[in-house]
């Protein structure tokens, strides 16, 4: 759809796509590094960039139940990370409208 | 009435006339009366019949009192009826002692210099405060005074009939306003002995005799008539500076009046001025003139007078003063010339600060010149600007009013091209209109040729490189100013010049590691401006000619020639891949006289640049990301396209919003937007909703907004304007250019 040009951040450590090297975050976003995802550790940040988000569906964690929607590459397309939509459990609360990058999918852009 | 005192002392120290004009006095038998009103009662005593209703003598007597008037065009008068005068007694005597003392020989003769005088006229209603139709005269202080600086006195005009002012408006405006606005258009246009029939034949006269000897005194350089003419005696006398004459004493100053009879004498009162009139400035003006004209004469006493007790005591622009002082001590004339950027006494200096300070002179009494062509232009100015779907720079008949009719709009699409494989990012017509190019989300470049749109060539210069199927894509294509090459700006990085007439490649750049953005060429179609979106080298000015400075039409193919590149800060590369407090640019354009580069960066700023000094000039920051920047046909207006939809026009020197265009819908993707039509009469952009909007430039209003790319499909990425035909061209989401 159109031409669009990518976001780029401006810090000292910035997380990329690992195939196409488009910015996708901060460093100094990160709420957290004590996440999992299918390939490994991941982070918790509270914005990302240059990503496409996906269908919403329902998925049973390790902490419980919620809905989130996978998060892509804009350019390459590859899927990088997730978001919650919803946190069905009150301790789960803080992690709504975060994202989760994978750290096996992302690379160190500067 | 017997004529008594010397008609000279009389009245309200009236300075004497000198010559009366002859003022057609009521001849002997009498002047009515020393009656107020009653005017228009055509003095049945009135020997010369024709002139009823402007007879009155004695009514009219006291306004004219027979003045000297040298210039015997001008003046208006008040229409006699309802001139009351009180006074009138004592300035009727003068008068008709002259009238008396004229005998038949004389009343003779009146008749026939009336006729050479020709206009008689009614007394003007002259601006300070009198009213139309003689009442004024009274209520001016010195009562008479200020009627005397109208003209003549309008008695028994011989001609006659020439009176009549009619008052009856002219198709709704008033009949005096428009007669004279004709007399000073005939007289501009050459036409004399016509303005002069026809002040004779209305009765109305372009300018009262003070207003003409002030003219006139301006361009001889008689500047101290002219200043009493401006101000009136008293004022003279009451502001600062003593009037110095041109070397002349000042002692015969009275005595002047009275020589020079109409000339300042009447000017009692001075010109009316308009009400923002500043008579400080005025003075300052004209003693300035006389200044700068004495030191270009090298009468440098005469001069340093001036200064001192002119310009000095009017308090006024003390720097001014100080660089007029500093004038004295120019060695030459000429010299002198060029520090004061006053082009000396015979030039048009005098005209122009005639037209200086006729600004200041309430408008009724010196017409603003040129008042119709203005009249006419502001209409025509007006009717453009309304007409919606106005496309050409020729001017419009003044016959009828002007709309241009929507045929001849491009409106419809009447061609579409279908070349492409995936979107189409950007279209763009060559300079000289002949070719349009087109690029595309698949890597394509396309040329056809703009007369019957068949494609010329198809540039695949992008496939190498290829780092993954997404990365193609060609977001930018420039024709150069010459239209001999083409630039394309990909996304995988690199830039390609190509000759047009062969589609060969004759330079590249790949040493980036971001997507390159824009490019723009510089007026000798050699070097040219290329953006990118990393922050290494955002911004280069790249040459066609190799280092080594063979052509580039040989087959060697010109690699990275950088000439200079803009980094902020300026460093080397040796520093941290990424600089972070680079900026990236999105866009990029280059004036059409080639002074001045413009840039828009991610972090929504845009950057000026001056080409020669390769020095920034401006730097603004607006309130969303930008995505498309472009200049006017006349590099003094930038058309730049912002999120959320907006299109606005900025002014190039100041950054100031001068109009927005709204309408088009933009909310993630990047829409471009162009100038377009005769003379850039049109501002054209795509948007996200499939639409081609057009709107008029100047004023904003939508005049179209286009159809026809597949609406649920996907956005107007560029549009393009065809520089000599009706023609535009849109690129959109849909594959599809359409024209």
């Amino acid at each position: 759809m159109g031409l669009a040009y990518n976001i780029y951040l401006n810090s000292k450590r910035i997380y990329g796509c690992k195939i196409c090297k488009t910015h996708l975050a901060d460093h100094d976003e990160i709420i957290s590094r004590n996440f999992r995802g299918q390939h490994g550790k991941a982070f918790l940040f509270n914005s990302v960039v240059n990503v496409q988000l996906g269908e919403a569906g329902e998925r049973n964690m390790i902490t419980g139940r919620h809905v989130v929607r996978d998060i892509s590459c804009r350019q390459c397309k590859e899927v990088v990370g997730w978001k919650y939509d919803r946190a069905y459990e009150s301790t789960e609360k803080y992690k709504e409208g975060k994202y989760i990058l994978e750290q096996e999918l992302m690379c160190q852009v500067s | 009435m017997s004529p008594t005192p010397p008609a000279f002392e009389l009245d309200n120290t009236n300075p004497p006339p000198t010559s009366p004009i002859i003022t057609a006095g009521p001849p002997a038998p009498s002047p009515p009366h020393p009656s107020p009103a009653t005017e228009s009662t055509a003095p049945p005593h009135n020997p010369r019949a024709e002139v009823p209703q402007e007879a009155p003598n004695d009514p009219s007597d006291p306004s004219d009192r027979p003045r000297k008037r040298r210039r015997r065009s001008s003046s208006l008068h008040d229409s006699q009826p309802g001139y009351a005068r009180p006074s009138a007694s004592k300035q009727q005597q003068p008068k008709r002692r002259r009238a008396e003392d004229t005998t038949s020989p004389d009343v003779a003769h009146e008749p026939i210099m009336r006729l050479e005088h020709t206009h008689e006229h009614r007394i003007r209603p002259s601006t300070n405060g009198s009213s139309v139709n003689g009442s004024s005269p009274h209520t001016n202080g010195s009562s008479a005074k200020s009627t005397e600086t109208n003209g003549y006195h309008s008695n028994g005009h011989a001609e006659g009939a020439v009176r009549q002012h009619d008052a009856s408006p002219f198709y709704g405006h008033d009949r005096e306003e428009v007669t004279r606005i004709l007399l000073q258009s005939l007289s501009d246009l050459g036409y004399h002995g016509a303005a002069k029939h026809l002040s004779s034949e209305s009765g109305y006269e372009l300018e009262i005799p003070s207003v003409a000897a002030f003219r006139n005194a301006v361009q001889q350089g008689q500047w101290e008539e002219a200043e009493a003419l401006l101000f009136g005696h008293e004022a003279v006398e009451l502001d600062g500076g003593v009037l110095l004459g041109n070397g002349h004493g000042h002692a015969r100053r009275r005595k002047s009046r009275a020589s020079f009879g109409s000339q300042n004498g009447y000017a009692r009162q001075g010109l009316p001025l308009a009400a923002t009139a500043d008579t400080t400035q005025l003075k300052f003006l004209l003693r300035q003139q006389k200044y700068l004209e004495l030191l270009d004469n090298r009468e440098l006493n005469a001069a340093l007078n001036v200064l001192r007790n002119e310009l000095t005591p009017l308090k006024r622009d003390i720097g001014r003063l100080h660089a007029l002082s500093s004038l004295m001590m120019c060695q030459s004339a000429s010299d002198l010339r060029i520090q004061a950027e006053w082009d000396g006494a015979e030039g048009d200096s005098r005209r122009q600060l005639l037209s200086e300070i006729s600004k200041s002179i309430s408008p009724s009494v010196m017409i603003p010149e040129h008042r119709m062509a203005t009249l006419f232009s502001a209409v025509q100015d007006e009717q453009i600007l309304g007409c919606r779907y106005h496309n050409t720079i020729a001017q419009p008949s003044l016959y009828t009013d002007h709309e241009c009719p929507a045929e001849e709009f491009p409106l419809q699409t009447f061609k579409e091209l279908r070349n492409h494989s995936d979107e189409v990012w950007f279209v763009e017509f060559s300079h000289d209109g002949s070719m349009l190019a087109t690029a595309g989300k698949d890597g394509l470049v396309c040329l056809y040729d703009t007369r019957n749109y068949s494609l010329r060539h198809e540039i695949r210069e992008h496939d190498r490189n290829l780092s993954g199927d997404t990365t193609k894509g060609v977001c930018y294509v420039a024709f150069s100013p010459d239209d001999q090459y083409l630039i394309s700006c990909a996304q995988n990085n690199e830039f390609v010049v190509i000759n047009v007439r062969d589609g060969r490649r004759v330079a590249h750049g790949d040493h980036f590691d971001y997507p390159v953005t824009a490019a723009a060429w510089l007026p000798d179609s050699q070097t040219f401006v290329i953006g990118t979106q990393g922050s290494r080298r955002p911004l280069g000015l790249y040459s066609l000619r190799s280092a080594a400075g063979t052509s580039s039409s040989s087959s060697s193919v010109v690699r990275n020639n950088e000439i200079h590149s803009w980094r902020d800060p300026p460093w080397d590369d040796s520093g941290p891949a990424d600089n972070h407090n680079s900026f990236r640019i999105t866009d990029c354009a280059v004036s059409p006289d080639g002074s001045r580069l413009v840039a828009t960066t991610i972090d929504k700023r845009i950057l000026m640049y001056d080409l020669r000094s390769r020095a920034k000039i401006a730097e603004w920051a607006m309130d969303d990301r930008l995505t498309s920047i472009c200049f006017g046909v006349d590099g003094a207006q930038l058309l730049i396209n912002m999120y959320e939809g907006r299109v606005l026009a900025l002014s190039a020197a100041t950054g100031e919003v001068v109009m927005q265009y709204e309408g088009a819908q933009q909310a993630e993707f990047v829409i471009r937007s162009r100038f377009g039509g005769a003379g850039d009469n049109f501002v054209v952009s795509g948007s996200e909703d499939a639409r081609v909007y057009v709107w008029r430039r100047q004023t904003g209003v939508l005049v179209a907004a286009l159809e026809g790319h597949a609406a649920g499909g996907g956005t107007v990425n560029a549009v393009a304007w065809h520089p000599r035909e009706g023609v535009s061209a849109s690129a959109g989401d849909d594959r599809r250019v359409r024209m």
